[in-house]
């Protein structure tokens, strides 16, 4: 079914960004700095590839009474049981899935890594500061370009 | 292992000189037996030759005696029938004679007594033949005269003859002996000799084929102990980079949460006034950033040290050495340093290794500048008549003493100890492996306040232009 963009923006105004990071620390780090820089949106965790991937197809203890599709994945590379590479490789896999951008957001530095999460359709990719300003610096840009800058609302609902 | 590789020494000298005694033996040994062989075989061509003579002779008087008697015959058939055809053996007798000269014609050279006893043979066949052509016109009293005369002349002959032919039969019974002594000497003999060079082989054979096992063993066992440390570099080589990984993580979040402490408490530090308090978090911050520019460093060269991982393409070094002035740029500027490079060759190797290696070179020669000269750095393309690829980067910096020079290149080397934050010394560690493993070498020369200068070295074969 396809609605207008108008009737979309009514009922659901603000934009879901959902973190995937096995690492209970970076959850709660990010959550700071979105707090810290008080950015307009919902954020949303799940701990790892297998979790993201239920959240988004509504799967598992996503069960059927949610119905929202998030505006924004931020994908951790490393993680048990579905790793970030995996997921990502789903996502753009998936018709009705692969519209969502996907920022990479890893501790890897590693060139290979960079090279393959691109080739599999990541959106970007950002090395994890190491320091609570350099985060506060990365969420910050986050805001700036996929909230305020770029148009991400989806346009298609099912 | 080095007590197996000096026993290794020692028998394989040991059991070199015993080859070589082993293989002079039994060269001597078939020498000997050639010898035999060669001397077996002419005894046995003598023999036959005189025998072949012996019998040759034989006939050959028989034909002699028989033409005289029938001379003889001929001659007494005429004398009572008056008919010519008696006088056909008289007619042929002068080349028969003749024919005995080739005989002794065979003699000329060998025997003297018996070239004599012949040519008396000849020349009683001459008397005996003018005797019968006497005989045939001479008057009957000088006949019987004549015919007695004959008869003597024959019976010497026959005598002559009967003295060669024993003669020659001594001869020959003589080399039948020696055949005989031969035939029946020689094999045992020969077996003897045969049964010895094949015990000496056999235990030649023994001594080399043992040898040869204990070579195998102390191979395998050498092989096997590679193997190990090769097993336990590569272990002790993940162990390092799975622990240097798993530090940074941990490393990470202490510098996150005490950041976030002093974010989140901006307003006690600051407008509380708890500038010595922060101190002591900054100080904290600092050094778990220390810890984690350590611990990246380390991931760098480890991550270097794989180099069977590394793609290889053509690398361009001009474009290499563009890419790290520019990274230094800011340096560069500051210290208003002078630099010139040459044009640089194309080499055949990984862009990250090459990128690392004139990256540290160049961030050595750009730190250890001196404070009174000016900063003079130098990249130049040595031409050479071995067809190596020789590189120099030389520098106007603070130099060093050159007994440190074998130090240098180790990892976590430090001459230096003011410049103690700007890295762990592992630089010309990274230097040192990468042009190592292009099977290259990397030597360094230096003078306290006068400079440094390294010489890199890779082979021809890594020279693409």
């Amino acid at each position: 079914m396809i609605v207008s963009i108008e009737s979309m923006k009514k009922e659901n105004n603000v934009n879901i960004i959902v973190l995937a990071d096995d690492d209970a620390d970076d959850r709660l780090l990010m959550a700071e700095a979105f707090e810290e820089n008080k950015i307009p949106c919902i954020l949303k965790f799940v701990e790892d590839g297998v979790d993201l991937l239920d959240y988004l197809t509504k799967k598992g203890k996503y069960g059927s009474d949610c119905d929202e599709t998030p505006d924004l994945i931020l994908l951790d590379i490393n993680m048990p049981r579905k790793d970030g590479k995996e997921a990502l490789k789903e996502i753009k896999e998936n018709p009705l899935l692969k519209h969502i951008p996907v920022v990479m957001f890893s501790t890897s530095k590693s060139p290979e890594d960079v090279t393959i999460t691109y080739k599999l359709g990541a959106n970007s990719f950002i090395v994890k500061p190491s320091s609570f300003e350099g985060l506060l610096e990365v969420t910050k840009t986050i805001q700036k370009y996929w909230i305020d800058t770029v148009s991400i609302k989806s346009v298609i609902s099912y | 292992m080095e007590k197996d590789i000096l026993f290794a020494e020692a028998s394989v000298k040991k059991t070199l000189n015993f080859a070589y005694i082993v293989f002079i033996a039994t060269y001597l040994i078939f020498l000997v037996l050639a010898f035999l062989a060669y001397r077996g075989q002419l005894q046995l061509v003598s023999s036959t030759n005189s025998a072949n003579q012996y019998n040759y002779f034989a006939l050959r008087m028989e034909d002699h005696m028989s033409m005289l008697k029938g001379l003889d015959a001929g001659t007494k058939g005429f004398l009572l029938t008056k008919d010519s055809t008696f006088l056909i053996p008289h007619r042929r007798a002068e080349s028969q004679i003749d024919s005995l000269l080739t005989i002794i014609n065979d003699y000329r050279e060998g025997d003297v007594i018996e070239f004599e006893e012949m040519k008396k043979v000849r020349a009683i066949s001459y008397q005996l033949l003018s005797l019968q052509k006497k005989l045939l016109n001479a008057p009957e009293e000088k006949r019987n005269m004549l015919l007695k005369y004959g008869r003597i002349k024959m019976d010497t002959m026959t005598s002559i003859i009967a003295h060669l032919k024993e003669n020659k039969l001594t001869k020959l019974n003589y080399y039948r002996h020696f055949q005989n002594e031969a035939i029946q000497e020689a094999p045992t003999f020969l077996l003897t000799i045969i049964v010895v060079a094949l015990l000496i082989f056999a235990v030649a054979a023994f001594v080399i084929i043992k040898f040869i096992r204990s070579l195998v063993k102390i191979q395998l066992n050498l092989s096997h102990k590679i193997e190990e440390v090769e097993k336990a570099n590569k272990e002790l080589d993940l162990y390092a980079f799975t622990l240097t990984h798993h530090l940074q993580e941990p490393l990470r979040k202490v510098r996150l949460f005490v950041s976030r402490f002093v974010t989140k408490n901006k307003i006690f530090f600051t407008e509380g006034g708890h500038q010595e308090e922060k101190v002591f978090l900054d100080k904290a911050l600092e050094s778990a950033e220390l810890a984690q520019k350590y611990l990246d460093e380390f991931l760098d060269f480890s991550r270097l040290l794989h180099h069977d991982k590394i793609e290889k393409t053509a690398v361009n070094l001009n474009t290499i050495i563009n890419k790290v002035l520019k990274e230094h740029h800011a340096v560069i500027n500051e210290k208003d340093a002078d630099i010139s490079v040459d044009n640089m060759p194309i080499i055949w190797g990984g862009e990250t290794q090459m990128y690392a290696l004139w990256s540290h070179l160049f961030d050595n020669a750009l730190k250890f500048s001196h404070p009174e000269h000016p900063l003079k750095i130098k990249i130049e393309n040595v031409k050479n008549e071995n067809k190596m690829i020789h590189l120099r980067i030389s520098d106007t910096g603070i130099g060093f003493d050159m007994a440190h020079s074998e130090k240098i290149f180790d990892i976590f080397q430090r001459l230096h100890k003011s410049h103690l934050n700007k890295g762990m010394g592992i630089g010309l560690a990274v230097c040192k492996r990468v042009v190592e493993a292009y099977k290259g070498s990397i030597t360094v020369h230096s003078e306290p306040d006068r400079g440094t200068v390294f010489d890199v070295y890779f082979p021809a074969t890594a020279m693409v232009i």
